[in-house]
């Protein structure tokens, strides 16, 4: 088999099955596959998991590679979802669009969820929660309730953390790595922003760094990220 | 009192009296009506301020009456002290009152000004971006099809799966069969089966003997020799789908050749676009603008990308 093969026009047949492939079992295929690979008995893509959510919300998942899971498998599904795209089938339920900037971001380049880190420290934290609120909506209207007042939008005041926050630390608040440089630090007006950034990064990118990275290995294989 | 002063009759003093003729008791201790020039005149003629000529009259009453007068100057003077202290912290009141005022709006709008370049900062990726990326990594694909090598345009034959997304890896039918596992790989019967183990360790079996199987993910299984393996893991289309990708891999060899494929940034950052005047290693069959096979659009690409 050449390099080659992973642009070519799949033939499917399923088992048992007499059907021709004139592209719709293709079609097929493609999209059990990738409603399949969400399936949580693989633990390979994990959605959030919200009892709050009602049956609208849920009829669209997103999906983020789980955190653990086997890097092998999401190598693969990386490859998988490069020769989806290449053929232009179905890639199934929702890849969160993280996913998608994720894959596209070149090594050693800024990410495109993330504002760059010399950027307005307000601007770092408005762009992660809004990258945040792809995939986990309550807790990024939770982080903007950190931020700003949910109904006048006014930027908190140290009076109000103050109040709110007073004697708190960062672990207390915001899901951070144990070891993190915030994690006992106190909450206070100047450093939740940052906290902010650095709670989104962990929760959509740190946590899963290994199972992002193997899902990107396998999607660049044979398709070159260049920005 | 001013009552027991001698009263100054003459037409040029007698300015005190209001029209309606009565008399200002302007002059009263402690009275906040300004201190006035008639009042003092009218206090028993005693020039505390004006310098105006005197009449016989008043000289006479200034005689008759120097230590009420004397003693009204000092009351005036006193007055008029206090009137002065209380003008000036008036005025200071005010003063403060106008640059408080001052700073409050100058606050006002530096805040207003603060809160216009916060917003103007604040750029994050809409929905529409992210829909450009993803036709970016469509055209890059589209442009990039011609160049993916001999043998890319015919089918990939005999992809067998599974339509179940995903089982269990061994069935009933399996009991009294030969399994074999080497590095990872499960041939039954010498029939090659994919498999994903989840979170199991897949042991080193040859040969040995499918004693009893429970057909779902999970289920109790048992084979001769290798005690390790009790759950029965997972096949079907997506392990399936995974093993074909895992042979790509595999076959394409370890340091394989990427295709020239750029996915093109929709968002632009022109530090990070290689300029094609200065980049070293152009792509000299390089469409310089992307543009998409006959017959196809974005939409209908996009649309298909989220069903």
């Amino acid at each position: 088999m050449l390099q080659a093969d992973l642009w070519k026009p799949t033939v499917v047949v399923f088992n048992g099955e007499d059907g021709i492939d004139d592209g719709g079992l293709s079609v097929e295929m493609h999209a059990a596959f990738w409603k399949g690979v969400t399936a949580e008995v693989l633990g390979t893509l994990e959605e959030l998991e919200d009892e709050d959510r009602s049956d609208a919300e849920r009829s669209e998942p997103v999906f983020l590679p789980r955190v653990g899971a086997c890097t092998h498998s999401l190598e693969m599904v990386g490859l998988m979802l490069c020769k989806s795209l290449i053929n232009q089938h179905p890639t199934g339920p929702g890849l969160c669009r993280f996913v998608f900037d994720f894959l596209l971001e070149a090594e050693g380049k800024p990410s495109r969820a993330f504002a760059k880190e010399s950027a307005p420290i307000m601007e770092q934290a408005e762009t992660a929660i809004n990258s945040l609120s792809h995939f986990d909506v309550e807790q990024a209207s939770y982080f903007h309730g950190h931020l700003r007042d949910s109904e006048t939008g006014e930027l908190r005041t140290s009076e109000w953390v103050a109040e709110h926050y007073s004697g708190m630390t960062f672990s207390e608040l915001v899901p951070l790595p144990e070891g993190h440089a915030l994690y006992d630090e106190p909450v206070t007006v100047d450093n939740l922003p940052l906290a902010v950034v650095e709670s989104s990064k962990w929760l959509l990118r740190g946590s899963r760094l290994p199972q992002l990275e193997a899902l990107r290995r396998g999607f660049t294989r044979h398709v070159r990220s260049r920005r | 009192m001013p009552a027991a002063a001698p009263r100054c009759d003459g037409p040029s003093q007698d300015s005190g009296e209001d029209d309606d003729g009565v008399e200002d008791d302007a002059l009263s201790f402690g009275s906040d009506a300004p201190v006035s020039m008639e009042g003092c005149s009218r206090a028993g003629g005693a020039s505390v301020a004006l310098d105006t000529p005197r009449s016989p009259e008043r000289q006479d009453g200034e005689e008759g009456g120097e230590e009420g007068g004397e003693e009204a100057e000092a009351r005036a003077e006193q007055e008029r002290r206090v009137e002065d202290r209380r003008i000036a912290e008036m005025e200071r009141r005010h003063q403060l009152e106008l640059q408080r005022l001052a700073d409050d709006h100058h606050r006002r709008l530096e805040e207003e000004r603060r809160r216009d370049r916060q917003l103007k900062e604040q750029a994050p990726l809409s929905e529409e971006k992210f829909n450009d990326a993803l036709d970016a990594i469509l055209q890059a694909i589209t442009r990039e099809r011609e160049h993916a090598g001999k043998g890319a345009s015919t089918p990939w034959k005999n992809f067998k799966v599974q339509r179940e997304a995903v089982v269990g890896a061994f069935t009933e039918d399996d009991v009294g069969k030969s399994l074999t596992i080497a590095g990872g790989v499960v041939t039954v019967n010498g029939i090659s089966r994919a498999v994903l183990w989840g979170k199991q360790v897949p042991p080193k079996v040859s040969g040995a003997e499918i004693l009893s199987v429970e057909g779902r993910v999970g289920g109790r299984l048992e084979v001769q020799g290798a005690g390790m393996l009790r759950e029965n893991p997972m096949s079907g289309l997506v392990a399936q789908v995974l093993a074909y990708m895992g042979k790509v891999k595999a076959q394409v060899g370890p340091t394989p050749k990427p295709l020239s494929l750029a996915l093109v940034s929709p968002y632009p950052h022109p530090k990070n676009d290689p300029d094609p005047d200065t980049d070293p290693n152009p792509d000299p069959d390089r469409d310089p603008k992307p543009s998409l096979a006959p017959g196809r659009s974005l939409e209908a690409d996009r649309g298909r990308l989220q069903r």
